[in-house]
């Protein structure tokens, strides 16, 4: 058996993004003027910040280490011994050689390591042989056989066969440990990276080691279920196949599973994912590094969530209500026709004032470019409105980075885990530094927390307008000012698109706060009216998610006609006079404003579900037939000047 | 001519009432204590520098060292830790010692407080050492009661309060790391150590200055101060680096089992004499000079100095260890010796590395087969390479100490292994005999 190892070898891709974030933190940390040591990896001098681990060190001369506990966004433990090398440096007065874990030992002045001795090589295969012992070899049955770290390692350093003759440790196979995770304990080779996540970076420790020596196992404790919002994570970081995914269990090989990037719109955080699908279905998410949004996790509404795209309850024909009143299934062309026959008729007899449209908070920015230049441009329609809550229109305060930094954090009227799940990660970072977090169920308990003009206040955009004069006024008065943080992947996309009428809307706009109104209410008041005869309802469900339900109710049991583009049935769309049936997230290109104002650009990574369309391209084809055709062949060409998407590396 | 026997920590150990206040006091009790109150903490240190005394718990570190390595102020709450998770097979000094003398304890628990700076002490003691533990708390009940405890002690102005904690039953919490771990309600599992993270003297327990020390050490502070250190320096045959007595635990195939305070330096020989020599009508086979993670010493030679340094220099055994001094005659199946040791480790290992968790299993599975008649000449082989995966490569000295037996014994009584492996028995001893 050939085995090939060194720098060069092949690696998993959470290996290539460990050895990128080492790199990365590394150059970070030198032009942050962290001081330097210097030592000499394989004959070759490097410099490295101190406190760099001397496997991070040997990772920036370029050396390879394998190893499997270590991690470098969670502490060292040393539990693997995988990342042995021969360390030579000097101890009470004495300079001597010897074999260490590497991801324990910080990098010093003068120290001179080899990771490829035939010392080195024997402790490693010695290791690696006691963590095979144990371990069944079931990778062909195994849905992390293929991007395996341990498989990766036996190739490339492994010993090519056993000398275990005894029976291994036998466990029941595949226990749910969650709705979500699926733990094989034959598998655990105990490296504690999931225990750590769960205490260090989710904060919840929902995870633990039970027993001891051999018959370690992790587990939630006592019976209980690994209920977190961040479970899936310890899917990825698992580096065997201990932890997988309940949804795509034997839904596919690794390597038959294409990877794309693309960004998650479950919440407002915009976290980066990589999208695997396998034959234009999409299979898993995986966590894509942004140091800015997600470094590198992801929460379980988008990691598990975002099945939903291959749901059978997806709205695949568009529906138009008939002469009885039932909505009923048509073709595409019957129910564009049927939106232009009435808008026209409506402009016509009624004028622009009868016409308005609800923009898209969950889309993409240029979604709402082409809704504004239907309604807007060849209509002259001023009653756009896209608010569907009632509050401040501000970029928050704090962004998701600095929450890390903050000393005392203060979240209102939200369980951060699950309503803002970047956020939450970078507050449990905070507590570990020492900050103090409060979390309170609604702005009455406000009079209870002392602010300080330090405090990061963190508030939902869902409250009632009271709430928002209380809290101004408290944090006004300790002089530190709040955070409302967007729910939707696109929160402002819509004024970026110009749907307030703003000339050459932009960013840094929404970061001083806008006045102009662009709520939902207006147009919900013109319905029930009737003075509104016809509204575009782009993508969302105001009859759901209005607080004032009844003024949402009458508005949409009005006689006007409602346009409703929806992936599933929802209380708006049933009552609506045509539905259109849109592409997913996952099928469509386009550009978000996530909550803390970083636009990202992403492409369409599987095609349309059969019979939906992208949004963007049903609003280029009404464009089209209202006779304004336009030169657009992808939404990059809509979106506005100005707007330069970053983030999404 | 033998060695004259000093009974230092001994002294009044037969003593009737000897665990009692009143009677302890009057045996010159606690004097000690109001000596080293009234003394500068640096004297203090510097009389158990002058005095050469060495960890007594395994590791034979220099405890002035230790003690040095605190901050010379008070401005953190520093924490003084008395490791009783006695949990080395063949170890039984300090169950005795907390049993018979717990006043001396906590009297050397006290002064070794002044000496450190400390207001707070913790006795971590084993999980099953219920006695023990019943007899220490008790001391300390009657020392707050006696004024040597509490506030304002003895008008010095400072502050002295002693916690008994008990283990739930982990050797690896004898482990200074591990116990500091679970002192604080964490999992007992050694934590990373110099240089990867600082010296608990400047963060250990609850991130603050800690040192861990044996129950023997600290009950010879006492000693050290009423004798001056350089009196107690003088006490010791052997090397200049092994001074004073020792507490030896003598258990196995000896006349006169039980524990003894031996002066460092007494030849082996004598000390087995004191124990009343290997059971009559039989030969000395092998024997574990100092807990069983020391591993097996030949027979011979006999005749060399029993301390820190002469027991690695002639027996090629990891050391004095813990004084857990374990004696074979010729009846003695060492296979099976060892195939229990190993079963001892692969359960009591914490499994948090690798090379401890899964080399021990792996151990355990092998002795097992062997022991039952499934041995072939090549485990030999593979037992030799797992301790050497282990050797060196396991976190903390649980994987070490638990092959130094195997290797040991594997040196010096192979002919035993391939008796099981040839015959499936062991036919240079007659196992019906152990323990007889």
């Amino acid at each position: 058996m050939s085995t090939q190892n060194g720098p060069d070898r092949p690696k998993t891709p959470a290996e290539s993004a460990d050895v990128n974030k080492v790199v990365t933190d590394t150059k970070a940390a030198q032009d942050a003027g962290v001081p330097m040591v210097s030592l000499v990896v394989d004959g070759k001098s490097v410099s490295v910040p101190k406190g760099t681990l001397v496997i991070e060190a040997a990772f920036s001369a370029g050396s390879d280490i394998p190893y499997f506990c270590y991690h470098p966004r969670l502490t060292s433990v040393g539990a693997c011994r995988m990342c042995l090398a021969s360390v030579e440096l000097e101890m009470f007065g004495q300079r001597r050689a010897s074999i260490m874990a590497t991801c324990t030992v910080p990098a010093a002045d003068g120290m001179v390591i080899k990771t490829t001795t035939p010392d080195v090589k024997k402790a490693q295969n010695g290791v690696l042989e006691l963590i095979l012992a144990n371990h069944p070899l079931d990778c062909p049955v195994c849905d992390r056989g293929g991007e395996c770290p341990l498989q990766n390692m036996t190739i490339s350093y492994g010993p090519p066969n056993t000398r275990f003759i005894e029976d291994k440790r036998r466990y029941v196979k595949a226990l749910p440990i969650s709705d979500h995770v699926v733990l094989d304990r034959e598998r655990c080779i105990t490296c504690m990276r999931c225990t750590r996540f769960a205490s260090e970076v989710a904060g919840d420790s929902k995870l633990g080691l039970i027993n001891r020596g051999a018959q370690s196992e992790v587990g939630p404790f006592l019976g209980g279920t690994f209920d977190s919002n961040f479970s899936g994570n310890t899917i990825e970081i698992c580096p065997v196949g201990a932890l997988t995914s309940r949804q795509f269990r034997f839904k596919g090989r690794p390597w038959e599973v294409k990877s794309s990037d693309s960004i998650c719109t479950k919440c407002s955080n915009g976290c980066n994912i990589a999208v695997g699908h396998r034959m234009g279905e999409v299979v898993r998410i995986n966590g894509r590094v942004n140091e800015d949004i997600n470094e590198e996790w992801t929460c379980d509404k988008g990691k598990f969530g975002n099945a939903d795209v291959n749901s059978p309850e997806r709205l695949t024909v568009p529906l138009i209500r008939d002469a009885h009143g039932a909505l009923v299934e048509t073709d595409w062309d019957t129910a564009l026709s049927a939106v232009v026959t009435n808008l026209q008729y409506v402009a016509e007899n009624y004028g622009s004032a009868s016409l308005a449209a609800i923009g898209t908070t969950t889309g993409t920015v240029e979604d709402n470019v082409l809704l504004n230049k239907l309604y807007r441009g060849v209509y002259s329609a001023t009653n756009l409105a896209y608010q569907l809550n009632e509050a401040p229109r501000r970029l928050p305060k704090a962004s998701i980075v600095s929450v890390e930094k903050a000393q005392h954090i203060v979240s209102i009227g939200m369980d951060l885990a699950y309503d803002q799940p970047m956020y939450y990660l970078r507050s449990v970072k905070a507590q570990r530094n020492g900050a103090v977090v409060v979390s309170i169920d609604s702005v009455i308990g406000l009079g209870d927390v002392a602010l300080t003009p330090e405090s990061v206040v963190l508030v939902p955009d869902t409250l009632a307008a009271a709430d928002y004069q209380v809290i101004d006024s408290a944090c006004s008065a300790a002089g530190c000012g709040y955070s409302v943080l967007a729910s939707d992947a696109n929160a402002y996309g819509p004024y970026l698109a110009g749907l307030d009428g703003t000339e050459a809307p932009s960013v840094s706009d929404l970061s001083v706060g806008l006045d102009a109104s662009s709520k939902a209410t207006d147009v919900l008041s013109g319905l029930s009216a009737g003075s509104i005869k016809h509204v575009f309802v782009m993508g969302s469900d105001p009859v759901t998610h209005m607080r004032d339900s009844r003024l949402a109710n009458a508005a949409f049991s009005s006689d006007a006609f409602v346009v409703v583009t929806s992936q599933f049935m929802n209380a708006t769309t049933a009552k609506a006079s045509v539905v259109l049936p849109i592409a997913s997230f996952s099928e469509t290109a386009g550009s978000y404003l996530n909550v803390d104002g970083q636009l990202q650009t992403v492409d369409a990574v599987v095609p349309p579900k059969a019979g939906t369309r992208p949004q963007w391209q049903v609003m280029l084809e009404l464009n089209a037939r209202v006779g304004n055709p336009l030169p657009v062949f992808t939404p990059s060409d809509v979106l506005p000047a100005g707007l330069v998407p970053g983030g999404s590396e | 001519m033998p060695v004259e026997q000093t009974q230092l920590l001994y002294r009044h150990r037969n003593v009737p009432g000897i665990n009692r206040l009143e009677t302890y006091v009057a045996h010159g009790g606690y004097e000690q204590f109001r000596k080293a109150v009234a003394m500068d903490p640096e004297a203090i240190i510097e009389e158990v520098k002058v005095s050469g005394l060495r960890g007594r718990g395994g590791a034979g570190f220099p405890t002035h060292i230790k003690w040095n390595a605190f901050p010379k102020n008070r401005d953190v709450e520093h924490y003084f830790i008395i490791n009783a998770d006695e949990g080395e097979p063949g170890t039984a000094k300090d169950r005795d010692l907390m049993n018979a003398l717990p006043h001396l304890l906590v009297e050397g628990c006290l002064c070794s407080m002044v000496a450190v700076r400390a207001a707070k002490c913790y006795i971590y003691i084993r999980g099953e050492y219920i006695e023990p533990w019943k007899s220490v708390q008790k001391a300390i009940n009657d020392a707050y009661a006696a004024g040597f405890l509490g506030k304002n002690v003895l008008g010095s102005g400072l502050d002295f309060d002693i916690y008994t904690h008990l283990g739930a039953g982990a050797y690896e919490c004898g482990e200074e790391s591990a116990l500091m771990s679970s002192l604080m309600g964490e999992r007992g599992m050694p934590r990373l150590k110099p240089p990867a993270a600082p010296l608990p003297m400047i963060s250990g327990v609850w991130k603050r200055p800690s040192v861990v020390n044996n129950v023997e050490t600290a009950a010879t502070i006492p000693a050290i101060l009423e004798l001056g250190g350089a009196k107690y320096a003088e006490i010791g045959v052997g090397s200049p680096r092994s001074r004073g007595t020792k507490l030896f635990s003598i258990s196995g195939h000896v006349n006169k089992p039980g524990i003894y305070e031996i002066v460092l330096g007494t030849p082996f020989s004598e000390v087995l004499d004191i124990a009343g020599g290997v059971r009559d009508g039989h030969q000395l086979k092998t024997y574990i000079p100092g807990g069983s993670s020391m591993g097996f010493a030949p027979p011979t030679p006999l005749d060399y100095p029993f301390d820190y340094e002469g027991i690695p220099q002639n027996t090629q055994t990891l050391g004095l260890g813990s004084g857990g001094l374990m004696i074979f005659d010729e009846t003695t199946d060492v296979f099976k010796v060892t195939h229990r040791l190993v079963d001892f480790y692969h359960h009591e290992s914490c499994g948090k590395c690798t090379p401890c968790r899964e080399g021990l299993d792996w151990l355990s599975k092998i002795y097992a087969r062997i022991a039952s008649g499934g041995g072939r000449e090549q485990d030999i082989d593979l037992i030799w390479d797992i301790c050497d995966s282990i050797r060196g490569k396991s976190f903390c000295a649980l994987g070490e100490g638990a092959i130094w037996p195997v290797m040991t014994s594997l040196r010096l009584f192979r002919h035993e292994y391939l008796s099981y492996i040839h015959h499936g028995r062991n036919t240079y001893s007659d196992a019906g005999q152990l323990g007889a």
